[in-house]
């Protein structure tokens, strides 16, 4: 087999004496791991590194086999925010948290599209931590655990939802969440409406809430814990007072 | 795998494809080649090894690899003590020193924060880069870390947990390398030299 298309890189590591294991996002393609030849040289090895973009081509002799890959770069990729020690997080934690749920390939050109939108918004410090909240939520939708917040979950009202239930992930209205409030996960207004204002807190109750179903559907199934690089994350953002 | 060669040479080709660099296949071509040679190269490079595995430890100041404890470069009165050099590994010490551009003293982290990895701050030789930034007489922290991801982020993270010790933390630059021709640079490279540009 073999398909030329966009990726993006997740993870790389190095493999024999010159080559290169690569985890790739590829837009059409879903997750694929391929050995890169070169790929610990020092042409190649600088460009290797999470959130990195490039035209891939893929190709195995059969199907299941590794494959082996050839990468042409695309544009600056992580470097354009070398200078930046939160976004630099917030690129590791998202090439994590895609490479430890999505399944090897298997199509999800929305998660491909959400990684896509949150790279390009680590050029807005002010946003993308809510923008990195909405691509985990996008992810969960892609691997069909998507949160529902049409309407309230109880009620069916569509107005003031502010709480998700931890076991659904449905919508609650305020006034039928009033009495469970203690046991419901917050709903920060940016992932009703991308008009909504970021008020101090909703981040931190956006990551609460893609945590949490994160860790029940995709990771917590796996056996695995919500990747590092996402706990890390969380306490840059903390310690930025961006939560 | 070399089927016919003895568990000896075996056990070796298997050691020495374990080195960076070496795959099985070139590490058959080295054992090859030592076995071939064995007046000239094999006896001397055992004789190395053991030598280097007796006498060879680290520096407890600086983390660098010598003979002698404190090395060679920290116990040099000649160098320059008000400036530290921050560096990844010991070969990223010897490349600076290769270079001469630098008369200071160094401090080898051990590694970089790596949050795909899992290396987290206590793995890495910080506390002990704290403290010497704070001993009377240092100005100046240099963080020499790659221009990667987890490179940048432990240099970002080092620069805050030096932000108390009252030196300058600084960070080599980035852009163009010598003889570098634009044609064939990477976009991320040419955005970070125009955006380090200085006065002609």
């Amino acid at each position: 087999m073999e398909f030329v298309d966009d990726a993006f890189v997740l993870a790389a590591r190095a493999h024999g004496e010159s080559g290169a294991i690569v985890e790739l996002l590829t837009a059409a393609h879903g997750k694929y791991a391929a050995h890169v030849a070169g790929g610990g040289s020092r042409r190649l090895r600088p460009f290797l590194q999470p959130g990195a973009r490039a035209v891939v081509t893929f190709r195995a002799r059969v199907e299941g086999q590794l494959g082996s890959a050839s990468l042409e770069p695309v544009g600056q990729g992580p470097a354009e925010h070398f200078d930046d020690a939160l976004a630099l997080a917030g690129i590791a934690a998202a090439a994590a948290v895609a490479a430890g749920a999505l399944p090897e390939r298997e199509p999800h050109p929305g998660a491909y599209l959400a990684f896509e939108a949150l790279t390009a918004a680590f050029a807005h410090p002010e946003i993308w931590p809510a923008v990195f909240v909405r691509f985990e939520a996008g992810l969960l939708q892609e691997l069909g655990f998507g949160l529902d917040l049409s309407k309230c979950a109880a009620t069916g009202a569509v107005d003031d939802l502010v709480y998700v239930s931890p076991r659904t992930g449905r919508a609650v209205s305020r006034d039928a969440g009033e009495p469970y409030k203690d046991r419901l996960l917050g709903l920060p207004p940016f992932l009703l409406s991308a008009q909504a204002r970021l008020e101090a807190g909703d981040v931190g109750a956006g990551l609460a809430l893609t945590g949490h179903f994160l860790e029940a559907f995709i990771f917590g199934p796996l056996n695995r814990p919500l990747p590092p690089a996402r706990i890390w994350l969380l306490d840059r953002l903390r310690e930025a007072g961006r939560l | 795998m070399a089927a016919s060669a003895g568990p000896e040479i075996e056990r070796l080709i298997g050691l020495l494809s374990k080195l960076p660099g070496l795959g099985p296949r070139s590490a058959r071509r080295a054992a090859l080649a030592l076995l071939k040679r064995r007046e000239q190269l094999l006896l001397p490079l055992s004789d190395a090894l053991s030598e280097a595995a007796a006498r060879v430890k680290t520096c407890q100041v600086c983390g660098s690899l010598d003979t002698q404890d404190p090395c060679a470069i920290c116990a040099d009165p000649a160098r320059d003590g008000t400036l530290i050099c921050v560096v990844e590994e010991v070969g990223a010490l010897w490349a600076m020193e290769r270079a001469g551009a630098f008369r200071g003293r160094y401090h080898v982290l051990g590694g970089l924060l790596s949050a795909l990895d899992g290396v987290g701050p206590d793995a890495l030789r910080i506390g002990p880069l704290v403290s010497r930034a704070a001993e009377e007489g240092v100005r100046e922290v240099i963080l020499a870390l790659p221009a990667t991801v987890d490179g940048q982020t432990t240099a970002h993270y080092l620069a805050d947990r030096l932000a108390g010790a009252g030196v300058s933390v600084t960070m080599l630059a980035r852009g163009v390398p010598v003889g570098g021709e634009l044609d064939w640079l990477d976009d991320g490279t040419i955005a970070q030299a125009m955006r380090a540009r200085r006065p002609a």
